[in-house]
């Protein structure tokens, strides 16, 4: 008979390893370790307030159970029977055969990253690669491509979310016998970083998705905008292209047919704007990576003229999978208008902080919370910024809502490219968009006005209510350049510059009010409006926070109220994290 | 190398096989190197060179996703579940080649469950069948 592992995985806030101790008692004293074993886990895949526990190679997880409960379910697990402490986890995609039913990831993109070795095609043709290529190029019809690509819902996943299939049909449609196709790796949003892990652990997925891409329009050459600031990814997309183009898998006549597809790479120097379509073409020609107004679009005039296919890393990677099940599969995934899966970079104030892909549909609370953890600390949960300095903030009360693009849009975010960051009760909401603005602000191509000058203008006066100048009517003076922007702007970049404004203006302007108005700051983030104080009834002078100082600007006596110097304090807040006796204000 | 054609992609993953009898598979993004990977790699690789160990494939991986617990690896040893162990540093990296890869032993700490391991095999099922 197999050995049975336990996986015991037990919350921080629990007694340390009761489980784990009960497991291993149980298996000593019955003599089982020739046919059990228990592993202490640092993580599941799924987070819970109890303990969890799961039996490989069944898979069996439970949870809510005792720990007199433990010698029932080791022996059940040896008998082949199953407990009753089942954990149900809810994924909302049991009907897709696929989908592993105790974990609310699904990996479709991300199917190979962290599996195969990157740099090995050999690797990636063993795990199904190439088979969708194979496929198409012979017993699929460049019509019937694209019409398997629309029948899976697939929406690119740039951000804006534009049905795939549609722009491949459009450019399809355009005369000119040459056509262009275009990976756009030019992500640059802080805290995303989804296309570089699927570049450096996936480089073939990509490559495999662009020569489908380039079957289907009619065109032989592809390129990948790519920032030099991933090196690695770059590294490893030049020996994928080049053991590809050696096994005939790309170039001249590929797999002996009459499709002939090649890829290069384009360096980008890092300029945000390079991101949007209409610049990343210009920067790809050589030239200055300036936006020009659209129409006309990519797909009737793009590179040196010529109609030209652009999508974003995620949307190409999700094409092989697509080509190879069919569209028909892909739509059972997610939610009625958003098809398919989406990758989250999780970052912030979160326990498990950590690349993701679940099914669109997912709520933010079963990847916040379920998935990574929840938030650090315990402490409390303020807001997740998705879309980054484009993007907007989903307060608690959205908590549960599916995430899919006309949602997140509807409550004044956007899908975005995935990054998702999020913040706790520590961080100030003013402070948060300060940072945006100014990344937005030192991103402007400076072409068009509303962006040059509405960007600077906002972060101008974010910074006069961090510095407790604000007036009431700044907020009014935010909305009115904002909605300038919005309209007026030539590019995406400038158009939701405004947005991570507006959108915590919407759901916190209590925050901004208690800046503006009440000259404080709750969170201390800024430094402007806050003091630290010492309460002389609650110190009971034990030094601690003297010694922290780093500009040892609080004295005093052994056992008697210290004092803070108010003229050389630096308000970093030290004295009140250390104080043991809440005999620190701040405010 | 020969240039594949129409059909050479199945007659490959029939014929492929993998040498030696286990392998050990490091994350090594940008995000694992800067966690520090690349050590962890280099004491793996003295230490089984070291033992005399050469059926064990030592491979770089791409980003798993498991950010808090970087730098993790699998360790897949012939008649035992494959492992993944996450956090590991130089004295971690030398004890699962002399535990797990050597004693069979699985390390009682840092191991993490990777729970859609298969998934992306599943979704190739028609082609892994073969």
């Amino acid at each position: 008979m197999d050995k049975k592992y336990f996986f015991v995985w037990e919350p921080e806030k629990l007694k340390q390893n009761q489980m784990y101790n009960a497991f291993s008692k149980v298996i000593n004293e019955k003599n089982l370790q020739e046919k059990a074993e228990v592993i202490k886990s640092l993580f599941l895949g799924l987070t819970a307030d109890t303990p969890v526990v799961k039996i490989m190679p069944e898979g069996n997880i439970y949870k809510g159970f005792a720990e007199s409960d433990v010698e029932t379910i080791i022996d059940n697990a040896l008998n082949g029977k199953t407990s009753k402490f089942t954990c149900e986890c809810g994924n909302k995609n049991s009907k897709v055969p696929e989908a592993d039913p105790q974990s609310k990831q699904f990996k479709i993109v991300l199917r190979n990253a962290g599996y195969i070795n990157p740099e090995s095609i050999e690797d990636y043709i063993m795990r199904g690669g190439y088979s969708a290529v194979e496929k198409a190029v012979f017993s699929m019809t460049p019509d019937s491509l694209i019409a398997e690509v629309k029948a899976s819902g697939l929406r690119g996943r740039g951000g804006a979310g534009f049905p795939t299939g549609l722009k491949w049909e459009l450019t399809r449609r355009e005369k000119d016998p040459v056509k262009y196709v275009i990976c756009n790796a030019d992500e640059g949003d802080p805290g995303a970083y989804m296309d570089r892990s699927i570049m450096e652990g996936d480089p073939h997925n990509l490559i495999e998705g662009m020569i489908l891409g380039g079957y289907a329009i009619g065109s032989s050459q592809g390129f990948i905008y790519i920032r030099a600031e991933y090196p690695l990814a770059i590294e490893r997309l030049e020996k994928a292209l080049t053991a590809a183009r050696e096994k005939g898998l790309l170039g001249k006549n590929i797999l002996g047919s009459d499709f002939s597809f090649d890829i290069e790479l384009r360096w980008g120097a890092g300029a945000f704007v390079c991101g949007e379509e209409t610049a990343l073409i210009a920067s790809v020609e050589g030239k200055r990576g300036n936006p020009r107004p659209r129409p006309p679009f990519p797909s009737v005039s793009g590179l040196w003229n010529k109609p030209t296919f652009i999508n974003n890393v995620e949307t190409w990677a999700n094409i092989p999978v697509i080509v190879e099940k069919g569209g028909a599969w892909f739509a059972t995934i997610g939610t009625e208008k958003s098809k398919g899966t989406k990758v989250f970079a999780v970052t912030g104030k979160v326990k498990n902080p950590g690349l993701v892909e679940v099914p669109m549909g997912t709520t933010i609370r079963e990847i916040v919370f379920d998935i990574c953890g929840g938030i650090n600390n315990g402490k409390k949960y303020k807001a997740v910024q998705t879309g980054g300095p484009s993007g907007g903030v989903i307060p608690e009360k959205f908590l549960d809502m599916q995430v899919d693009y006309e949602t997140l849009q509807s409550i004044g975010s956007i899908m975005g490219s995935g990054g998702l960051i999020v913040m706790d009760e520590d961080d100030c909401m003013v402070d948060v968009n300060k940072f945006y603005l100014q990344f937005s602000v030192d991103e402007s191509c400076g072409k068009c006005a509303p962006c040059r000058i509405g960007g600077k203008q906002i972060l101008e006066i974010l910074e006069k209510i961090t510095k407790g100048n604000g007036e009431e009517k700044d907020v009014e003076k935010i909305k009115s350049i904002a909605m300038a922007m919005q309209k007026a702007s030539l590019c995406a970049l400038g158009q939701t510059t405004p947005n991570p404004v507006m959108s915590s203006l919407m759901y916190f302007e209590d925050e901004y009010m208690q800046h503006i108005k009440g000259k404080k700051c709750s969170t201390g983030k800024c430094k402007d409006l806050v003091s630290y104080t010492i309460i002389s009834d609650k110190c009971i002078g034990c030094g601690l926070c003297a010694q922290r100082c780093p500009v040892t600007c609080i004295s005093g006596e052994k056992r008697k109220p210290y004092l803070i110097d108010q003229s050389k304090c630096i308000k970093c807040g030290e004295c009140y994290a250390v104080c043991k006796f809440n005999a620190v204000s701040r405010g | 190398m020969a240039k594949m054609a129409k059909g050479d992609l199945e007659k490959f993953r029939k014929n492929y096989k993998k040498s030696g009898n286990g392998e050990i598979m490091i994350s090594m993004g940008t995000c694992g190197i800067a966690a520090g990977a690349l050590d962890v790699y280099k004491e793996m690789e003295e230490t089984l060179k070291a033992n005399g160990i050469n059926n064990i494939t030592l491979g770089k991986t791409g980003c798993l996703g498991m950010c808090f617990c970087e730098p993790n690896l699998s360790v897949k040893v012939e008649g035992m579940p494959e492992i993944f162990y996450g956090n590991v540093d130089k004295t971690m990296a030398h004890s699962i080649i002399t535990e797990h890869v050597m004693k069979k032993h699985i390390l009682k700490s840092n191991v993490i469950f990777m729970p859609s391991k298969d998934t992306g095999r599943n979704i190739f099922k028609a082609a892994e069948a073969k």
